[in-house]
This record gives structure tokens, sequence and C-alpha cells, in this order.
């Protein structure tokens, strides 16, 4: 056979291939449901499973980086905490359990003086401050507020990586700061990942009585205890300031203490 | 000529290739054909539990919410043990209400229209009082068009298509209408099918409302058509109530009853003074002077606010300056600090698990009065002379008095014990206290535990008209 005669079947053969792979994709392509219309679809479904959602769907996908543990530091929040008035501990977890002494009592406290208290109070401490955003606010009694910061790294939670307190008429209650040590170990953009459209269609149905409202879906990072590793995980809040955590590998629900 | 052609095009082919098998292995191991940038969405502050709704899951709740799907004698009662129902019909009553304060379009009846109209299938959300509309479009969020309704005392809710409905509103002795209503949650036609079918399975105690009686004829007018009895149920558990006064100012008080030197008290008593004044003041204790009456009354006073504790364990405040006089300002602020001073109050328990409820709003000229009573699992729980445990009467600006009966509530109901069980029929009832139905004013009947000398009580069978009629429950006969 002459090189010509050769070249040109590989030509018509490559052409054969291409020809099949486009008609592949396209019906692939236009087979593939909208993505408006498979929220609206997975909304109707968890409507008929009394499951109210109340944000937004992320159009994004969860992080596909990998994080590994490393040592956690408290050292200097914990010498800091020592320079204040009132009563800290730290448990066998790294959670540092903080009472400040009431000094000042705030008879006409609003939520924007509570979340201004709880915003200077943040910034004081030395855990770098500016990267711990406002996730949540729970009013959990007449004039008493909980406040939660998460950790933000780049564009994702490190959902171990927190501060809650409470501000009540005696300024701030209660602090709890967890703290987390990782590295970035590899960046796989393009790994396989779970939407969070399946996990709400599968990981979400009706339990007797209580009715669901899912105030937030994010994602991010979470320490699971029964594997010690830090997981690519959604994050699904209720109405009622619970959480709930799934892998955004393989889907399942990551169960906390 | 040719060869110019072929190796450019079999260039083209083979990238061709390699990218479309690129898309399809991508497809196969992300779902998707093309990698998507990993982009994490903006951080977003959330409003777990806002105030305004803490308040409609706490304080704010109507006295009760019945609802029949019109066969015959069943009505069901909603209530706090089914929490969740209990709560979101609540909400979305409170957002329909809302609704219809955007409507121009209502038609007015007589009290009679609520007679006719109870028994069809809906719900029934009674306040339990005559709420002012300043009050209801507060916690709707919400500007009333309808110039002509003061106050909302009932609401119906008669669910007649899938997401519509017709609304009665009873306003002191008017009715208004409100036809082809959006309705939202579990109001729609539905989801209240369905709650009612699991409410029925579950419910201990079946009601009727009054005016399904064949005599209600007779009675009309003097007792509300919406008023429940229970025809059948003859052995119905209830359990049996502790109630007692705060340890903390109990024990305070009997201590300084029998300290006999009220210029040189125990280091007891001064122990349980400073404990009330640091719960009540916090960093502003000092500022408060203590002054025991001839009668052991502990009084904590500063220039203006003089809060006492008496020897019953109640607790009074008094405002004495008149400054307070100028504005009452709006209710909402009121209500606020009426809260303010409700939390200050309650703190003093150890517990802090006592329920209370809002059960009556008063506008007076130059404040607003709130009244609360306690409940524990679903029943109220009043005071033999009056219903409401707690009043607080405050403005804008300020609380201006209140008077508080303060009470830890716990089950007395022993483990492994027989539940006591009780003939809830309400006919009987009536006959062994030789009491006839036409005889009597009432607005509502229910079950609740009346406080009394005793500390552990009994439930009673309450008739609600100008006052209040008790009747002690009989126990089942086996």
């Amino acid at each position: 056979m002459d090189s010509k005669k050769a070249l040109r079947i590989i030509i018509a053969l490559l052409l054969i291939v291409n020809v099949f792979m486009a008609g592949y994709i396209v019906n692939l392509a236009f087979s593939e449901p909208d993505t408006k219309d498979e929220y609206k679809y997975i909304t109707e479904i968890l409507a008929y499973r009394d499951i109210a959602l109340d944000c937004e769907i992320p159009e994004y996908a969860a992080p596909s980086a990998v994080i590994t543990v490393s040592s956690t530091d408290n050292t200097a929040v914990l010498d800091y905490l020592k320079e204040q008035d009132g009563i800290f501990s730290e448990d066998e977890n790294g959670v540092i359990t903080y009472t400040p002494p009431v000094t000042q009592r705030y008879e006409d406290l609003t939520l924007e003086k509570a979340a201004e208290i709880a915003d200077d109070y943040v910034e004081k401490l030395p855990i770098g401050s500016e990267a711990y955003m406002l996730d949540s606010i729970l009013t959990a009694g007449v004039n008493e507020y909980r406040f939660n910061y998460i950790y933000l790294d780049g564009s994702s939670y490190i959902y171990d990586r927190k501060i809650e307190m409470t501000v009540s008429k005696d300024g701030i209650e209660k602090v709890y700061i967890k703290s987390l040590g990782y590295t970035v170990s590899d960046t796989e953009y393009n790994r396989p990942m779970v939407s969070i459209g399946n996990i709400l269609v599968s990981g979400f149905t009706r339990q007797g009585q209580s009715l669901i409202t899912i105030k937030k879906i994010d994602a991010g990072y979470l320490y699971d205890k029964n594997t010690s590793s830090i997981m690519n995980v959604w994050r699904v809040m209720y109405n009622n300031g619970q959480e709930r955590y799934f892998s955004s590998i393989d889907g399942t629900e990551i169960i906390q203490d | 000529m040719r060869k110019k052609i072929v190796y450019p095009l079999l260039i083209v082919l083979i990238l061709v290739t390699a990218f479309q098998s690129f898309m399809l292995i991508n497809y196969h191991s992300t779902g998707r054909l093309l990698p998507k940038k990993v982009i994490t969405g903006p951080n977003t502050v959330t409003d777990v539990i806002s105030f305004e709704e803490y308040l409609l899951e706490t304080y704010i709740q109507p006295f009760e919410i019945t609802m029949t799907t019109g066969e015959g004698l069943n009505v069901h009662k909603v209530t706090k043990e089914s929490a969740a129902y209990y709560s979101q019909i609540w909400k979305d009553t409170v957002t329909l209400l809302g609704t219809i304060s955007d409507l121009k379009l209502y038609e007015i009846y007589d009290e009679d229209k609520w007679n006719e109209m109870t028994g069809k299938s809906g719900y029934i959300v009674k306040f339990g009082y005559d709420c002012p509309i300043e009050f209801v479009n507060w916690i709707s969020g919400s500007v009333n068009t309808n110039n002509e309704i003061k106050s909302i005392n009932k609401i119906m809710i008669l669910p007649t298509s899938s997401d519509e409905g017709d609304v009665y509103i009873k306003s002191r002795e008017m009715v208004y209408r409100y036809i082809g209503v959006k309705l939202t949650g579990l109001l729609r036609q539905n989801v209240f099918l369905s709650i009612y079918e699991e409410l029925k399975q579950e419910s201990d105690i079946t009601y009727v409302y009054l005016n399904e009686v064949a005599s209600y004829e007779n009675f009309k007018g003097n007792i509300e058509p919406d008023a429940t009895v229970v025809i059948m149920d003859d052995k119905i558990s209830i359990g049996s109530i502790r109630v007692a006064g705060y340890e903390l100012l109990t024990e305070c008080i009997f201590n300084l009853q029998i300290e006999p030197d009220l210029n040189n008290l125990s280091p007891v008593v001064t122990q349980y003074i400073s404990e009330i004044k640091t719960k009540l003041f916090g960093v502003y204790s000092d500022v408060y002077k203590v002054i025991i009456a001839q009668n052991r009354d502990l009084t904590f006073s500063d220039q203006y606010n003089r809060y006492t504790i008496h020897s019953d364990g109640s607790v009074t405040y008094r405002y004495a300056s008149a400054s307070y006089m100028q504005e009452k300002g709006e209710i909402s602020q009121a209500f606020n600090n009426t809260l303010s001073m409700l939390t200050d109050l309650t703190s003093l328990s150890g517990v802090m698990q006592n329920e209370l409820i809002l059960t009556s709003v008063q506008i007076n000229e130059d404040s607003y009065q709130f009244r609360f009573s306690y409940y524990f699992n679903s029943y109220p729980v009043m005071l033999e002379q009056e219903k409401h445990s707690i009043s607080i009467t405050a403005t804008g600006d300020r609380v201006i008095s209140a008077d508080a009966n303060l009470f830890d509530i716990s089950d007395a109901s022993l483990p492994n014990d027989e539940e006591d069980m009780y003939d809830l029929r309400t006919f009987n009832i009536l006959s062994k206290n030789d009491i006839a139905l036409g005889s009597i004013k009432a607005d509502s009947m229910y079950i609740a535990y009346i406080k009394d000398e005793n500390t552990v009580l009994l439930p009673s069978w309450i008739i609600e008209g100008d006052g209040l009629t008790i009747l002690g429950l009989k126990e089942a006969e086996d």
C-alpha cells in the first residue's frame, strides 16, 4: 500500500469517527437538562416532601482541592485571653470557651448594636480576624443574639475554623473559638464532584411532622472525625440553625457529634 | 497542491478528535462536557431566625387553632404538641393577615355570618382576645387598608381551591369576608386535608363546635358557635403538673420572714438579695437600694424604678416619674420594652423553660397593656381569680408598671405511673355541676390548670364568658 492511499484511509477513518463523536456530543448537549429547569424540579420535589427552600441553589461546584490536617496552634489566642478578665478553658478538641466579665449593660440592645459588639470582638482576636466572615445570626431570645463567624480561605469555607458567640443585654455572654490547622496538598480542579442538586433530591426526605426550611447552602471543607481527614463538603443549614454536611465527592452525609 | 491540503486536514482532524474525546471523557467523569471553573458563591449572612419569627414561635401565638373538614361532629385542635404544624399554621395565618390587609374588596356581615360559616371545612384561628389592629399590622408587617377593622378576635380560613380560599375576620360584632384570597403553606387545600387526616388519626380528643349541637338555637347569642365541647371521649389521659414560685424568690422571702433582726440581715438573706439584684440589674445592681417593709416585702429602688417582691412571691414594678405621660409611642416599641422587662423578671427562674404566651393586648389612653399566661402541655395555667399571670404596662419609651406571678412549671406525673384518666364529656360535666347551657354565657370552653394554694394541679374544664367558671374534671370510671 502506498503512503497516499494509507493517508486517505486514515483521513476517512478520522472523519467517520469525528462525525460519530460530534453527533453523540450534540445529542448529549441537547439532552442535558437546563439548570433552571433542574432547580425548579428540585424545588418542587422538596416542596412535595414539605421541605421549603428559602435560598438559592448554588450554581457553582464544590471546591475540589485536597487539604490535609496539620497541627493546630491556639497559643496566640490563649495568650490574648490570659490578658483579659473572664474565664476561659480549652477542651481536648482544641475548642476554646471564654466567658468575659460583665462590664456594661445595654438596655436598648438592637441587632445592629449586638452585631457591632460581636464584630469588634472578633476584630481584636489574634487569629487572622479579617478572614472570618459573619455567617449567620440567630435570635436566641429577647435581646439575645447568636453570631457565627466562619473562616474563608480564598473562596472556600473551613467549617472547623469558627467563632460562635452570644450577645445579650450584658454584652458578650460566651465565646467558642474552634481552630483547625491544615495544608493544601493537591489542587484537583477536574475532580468528579457530586452536585448539590443530587444531594438535595437524595438526602432530604420528610421526617414526621417536622417542617423543614432550608436557609442556606454552601460548600467548603469539614474535618471528619471518623476518617480523621478533611472532607470536601456541601453544607445545608435549616431554619433552626441545624447544619448538615454532605461529602461533595460521594454524596454521603457526614454525621458530626 | 494536494499535499498542502492533506496534511493540515490530517492535523485538524487529529486535534478535533482529541478535543471531542476530551469532552466525552469529561462528560463521563464529571457529568459536564466542558470542565467548569470552581467558583464558590459570595459570603452571605443568613438571618436564621429573625426576631419577628422568634416572637411568632414564642410569645405571640394564638389561643387556639381548630380545624374540621365539615364532616359533622369532627373538630380537631392543632395543639402545641404538633409543634411544627401549630407554629407553621400560625405563621401562614400571619402572612395571610398581611395579604388581606392590602385587599380593598370585602363584604361586611353581622355576627350571624360567623354562626353560619362555623363548621365549614377549614381552620379557625383564635387570638382569644380582641387584638388591636395596630398590633396585627406590626406582627404581619403590613398596613391595613380596611379602616373599619379596629381589632381581630378570630380568623376563619376556608380553602376553596388548591391555593385560594375565603377568609372571614371576626372583629367584635362584625364579620368581614375576603373572597378568593391567595393561601400559602399549610393553609392550602391539599395540605389542609392531609394535616386534618393526620391529626384525626393522632388526636386523643375529638371536639364539636357548639353550633353543630342540635339545641344550639336555644342558647345562640350567649354562647359562641365555635366554642368546642366534647361529646364522646370519656377516658382521656391528662397529666398533673407542679406549679411553684421561683425558688430564689420563695427561699429569699421565707428566710426574710423568719429573720429576727431586719437591721442586721443574716448572710443567707444577704446572699439571696445580692443574687436577685445581680440577675435583675446586672452591673447596675449597686445603684438599687434595698428596702424591707414592716410586712417583710422586699423592695429595690433607685430614683425612679421600684421593684417589690411581695411575701406571696409575686413581683411588682412601678416607674415613679410622671415623665412617661408625654406620649404612648409605637405599639411595637412598647411590646419590645415589655418583653425586655419580662425576660428580666423570668431570669430570676433557675429553670427558664416556662412557656409564656401573650393573652391580652389593650390600648389605653396613655399606654399599652400586655398580659401573659403560662402554658404547659398545650393547656393554659391560670390563676384562680384571673386568667393572666403577668401584666405589663408600657409606652414606646419604657415600662411603666408590671405585676407578675412568676412560676416554675413541671410535669408532676410520676414515671411508670398510671396516668390520670378523665371523663371529658362536656354535657356530663355540666349536669354534674347543675349548669344548663341556656343559663350561661360562654366565649369559649377549654381544659386548663388553675393555680390555687396547691402546688400539684389537676386539669379543670373552663367556661370563659364574662368571667371564668371552673369545673373540676371527674376521673373516668373503670
